[in-house]
């Protein structure tokens, strides 16, 4: 049975489409895509997934709450960093205003990895505060092959293997 | 001599006698003193005993107040009434000393013609509202607030406050005061060319503002201010000075020499953009002939069709091969059965692709992909004979699949490529010369704007498959702007016009519609367009012209966008008296309010005011 990958990335469609290629033609994992945070949300609500890849830079989408973020941080995806306030939303709910109704049980900081053009030093201090270590951080460059995505979806399976958790 | 000023001498004897608690005083039309009272010689600082030998006039720290009392004075009917409570500033060795001043005009008797005036004072600086309490505002103020005037054709510096002393480098306004303003200047000619600029202004009826300038400091060391200035003017509208602000920018040049680098780059981009662009033409052609018409990026419905087709004529010949009982027995020979264990994994791909993948976008880079796997593992299988001409079969029609893929994709790239073209240019000329004031104006042929404007958003508007229409009902029409900001503004209208544009599958091609006309001294140039919607929320807020400012819904498709051009336009058109509005209303009659998943049809009207020549301008 394939794995089930949330790829939360607003450039999925467009300009990281190359990424999914290598994912797709693997048949190891399911690839599930959610342009904006809205949809990310409702995914994670809906369903399980093995592993989740979050870009930083993302739009809000439709729900309330994300758009008013949104709109605070001057519309803006790159002060905004909803993708990192996702992440705190799930891993560090009591430093974080925004609330999620639930957090389902399987959501753990081990499933979870960055695909985004910030660096880890950028991000560390967020990261770690969350329980995402630096080996689930992929920085966005030009040249970089396009199974860069396939690569860091295998490093979270393998990492979860290593751990003995049940999904690996 | 002695007639005409025996009226004044006839009062003198009466003035210097007069204990009140008022300054009183006699004197000449041209301001010398005949006489005054102790108390007036206490308010002007005058020698305590002998004769005054001096002239009430040195005294007035603005010159036209006493041209302007005077003349009252003259004319005030009857002749001889008092002008009452005037609050003059008199300079007393160069401390302000306000006072409330009445005064008349002294006739020669039995004439009308005037020999002197006489008249009272109060001191009444301490009191007045422009006293401590407003100074003390005007020196805290961290802008400098300055008066020049001009005196046998030097601009002196006649008041300011502390803060314009310290951008020049001076503790207080006291030791600059009476400083020609020329010696602040690195160079004449740049004071001459502030005053060109300031009579520009002032022909127009208004003042400078924001002209920036690089001065000298007291200590030699240059730095960069905002001036923001108006001349003054005498009664008979002569220029005889000017007033004005100042603000140290010095931290904001830093800012401005960093534009200028993100400038320099961006002129880069653009460079790069082209050579780019100029180099995958050619290499579309290499590749073949595109399955779809012209150079219009081909829709993914369209581009679906021929990859079905060409994914399923190598998926059969795939098939054939991997079973036939040959090659198989053949990688069983070399070892190297897991290659053809990948291929058919490959098979696989390519035969369920579509419901594998559920976003078409996401389609053609899988199948790349594979088509690229399969090609290699036929390279590294190499194997000849019987089988050869089967597998040089799969590899060609491989080849063919892998081709439309990467020609799909150089498609998109030109397409992105195309529409950055605009985006970088203009965001060039935005950081570039925003701000920047001094570029003259021209009287030019709106058509021939809106024409320019047009060409260079041609390649684009062919790109997306878009054709322009240009209803020109304001022929001959002229405007005096600054030109290639006009053109510019015009083709971030456009662009947005192209990029918001929705294709229409019963249309052959998407139109954006350019129409001008009249209305009233303006002319308004409105660009139509259908497709993506602008919300309600955005446009009666105006979010949508703030800098920086990104559509809700102009991020679908992958569009891309800086959130400059709209405000710039609006900017740019302000800058020109005019404006920028934006419309959008459903294209469809069902559409309900709040319901953007619709076209809506969008408009963009600019309007700029029109110059009336009577010459012909020398522009076409």
């Amino acid at each position: 049975m394939r794995s089930k990958v949330l790829w939360i990335e607003d450039g999925a469609m467009f300009e990281a489409q190359d990424f999914a290629g290598p994912v797709y033609n693997s048949r190891r994992y399911d690839l599930v895509i959610a342009l904006n945070i809205s949809d990310a949300v409702e995914e994670l609500l809906k369903e399980e997934f093995d592993v989740v890849i979050v870009d930083i830079r993302m739009a809000p989408g439709d729900l309330p709450q994300w758009v008013k973020l949104y709109q605070n941080a001057g519309r803006n995806k790159i002060h905004a960093r909803l993708g990192l306030v996702l992440l705190h939303c799930l891993f560090c709910p009591n430093d974080i205003d925004i609330k999620l109704d639930l957090i389902p049980k399987w959501i753990h900081p081990n499933r979870f990895a960055v695909f985004t053009v910030e660096t880890w030093q950028e991000l560390k201090e967020h990261l770690v505060k969350c329980g995402i270590e630096e080996q689930s951080h992929r920085q966005k460059a030009a040249g970089m092959p396009v199974t860069a995505l396939l690569e860091l979806i295998d490093s979270v399976k393998a990492s979860l293997s290593r751990a003995g958790h049940p999904e690996g | 001599m002695a007639n005409c000023d025996s009226p004044l001498i006839e009062l003198t004897r009466g003035v210097r006698p007069c204990d009140l608690p008022l300054g009183v005083y006699v004197t000449a039309k041209d301001g010398q003193f005949h006489d005054c009272n102790d108390r007036l010689r206490k308010i002007l600082e005058l020698p305590p005993k002998g004769p005054v030998n001096d002239n009430i006039a040195r005294f007035y720290s603005n010159p036209t107040d006493r041209t302007i009392l005077m003349k009252e004075a003259d004319e005030a009917q009857p002749p001889g009434t008092f002008i009452e409570n005037r609050s003059v500033c008199f300079n007393v060795k160069e401390r302000e000393v306000w006072v409330s001043l009445t005064c008349r005009a002294v006739y020669v008797s039995g004439t009308n013609d005037v020999v002197g005036y006489m008249g009272y004072m109060v001191e009444i600086t301490k009191d007045v509202a422009l006293g401590p309490a407003y100074r003390q505002i005007m020196d805290e103020i961290p802008v400098g607030v300055y008066e020049i005037r001009i005196t046998d054709g030097k601009h002196i510096i006649r008041h300011c406050n502390n803060s314009f002393a310290r951008i020049y480098g001076y503790e207080n306004a006291q030791q600059i005061i009476n400083q020609n303003i020329l010696q602040f200047y690195d160079d004449e000619k740049r004071h001459e060319q502030f005053l060109r600029e300031m009579h520009k202004r002032h022909k127009q009826g208004e003042p400078l503002l924001g002209y920036a300038e690089t001065v000298r400091k007291q200590d030699g060391t240059l730095t960069t201010v905002e001036v923001n200035s108006r001349f003054l003017l005498d009664p008979e509208n002569t220029i005889i000075g000017r007033i004005g602000m100042l603000r140290d920018i010095s931290d904001e040049t830093a800012l401005w020499h960093l534009k200028e680098d993100i400038g320099g780059t961006l002129h880069h981009f653009t460079s790069s953009l082209m050579m780019i662009e100029q180099a995958i033409r050619p290499l579309q052609k290499l590749l073949g002939r595109a399955p779809f018409s012209g150079e219009r990026i081909p829709s993914i419905l369209h581009g679906e069709a021929y990859l079905a087709q060409l994914a399923r004529r190598v998926s059969g010949l795939l098939v054939a091969l991997t079973q036939a009982d040959d090659f198989r027995k053949v990688l069983r020979d070399m070892n190297i059965e897991s290659d053809g264990e990948r291929l058919s994994q490959e098979l696989d791909n390519l035969m369920d692709y579509d419901r594998r993948i559920p976003y078409p976008a996401l389609q053609v880079p899988a199948l790349r992909d594979s088509s690229s796997n399969i090609i290699d593992l036929l390279d590294s299988i190499g194997i000849g004979g019987s089988l050869g001409e089967q597998i040089r079969q799969t590899q060609r029609a491989t080849e063919d699949l892998e081709r439309l893929c990467c020609l799909i994709a150089l498609h998109r790239i030109v397409d992105h490529i195309t529409g950055m073209d605009h985006h970088t240019r203009a965001l060039r000329e935005y950081v570039t010369f925003h701000g920047q004031i001094h570029e003259d104006t021209e009287i030019c042929l709106l058509r021939r704007l809106v024409v320019d404007g047009m060409a260079n958003l041609f390649p684009f508007a062919r790109m997306r498959n878009v054709e322009f229409t240009f209803e020109n009902a304001s022929e001959g029409c002229m405007v005096e702007v600054r030109r290639r900001h006009i053109i510019r503004a015009i083709g971030n209208l456009l662009h947005n016009a192209i990029k918001y544009s929705w294709y229409r599958p019963a249309e052959k091609r998407n139109y954006v519609k350019i129409r001008s006309r009249f209305t009233g001294d303006s002319v308004v140039v409105e660009i139509e367009n259908y497709g993506v919607p602008i919300t309600k929320e955005e446009l009666d807020k105006d979010l949508i012209f703030e800098i920086g400012y990104r559509g809700v819904k102009s991020g679908d498709k992958g569009r891309l966008g800086t959130g400059v051009g709209l405000g710039d336009a609006r900017k740019v058109a302000q800058e020109h008296k005019g404006d920028v509005r934006i419309t959008s209303r459903p294209a469809l009659p069902s559409t309900r309010p709040g319901d953007y998943t619709d076209p809506y049809v969008t408009t963009a009207i600019l309007s700029l005011p029109v110059h009336h020549v009577e010459e012909t301008a020398d522009e076409i």
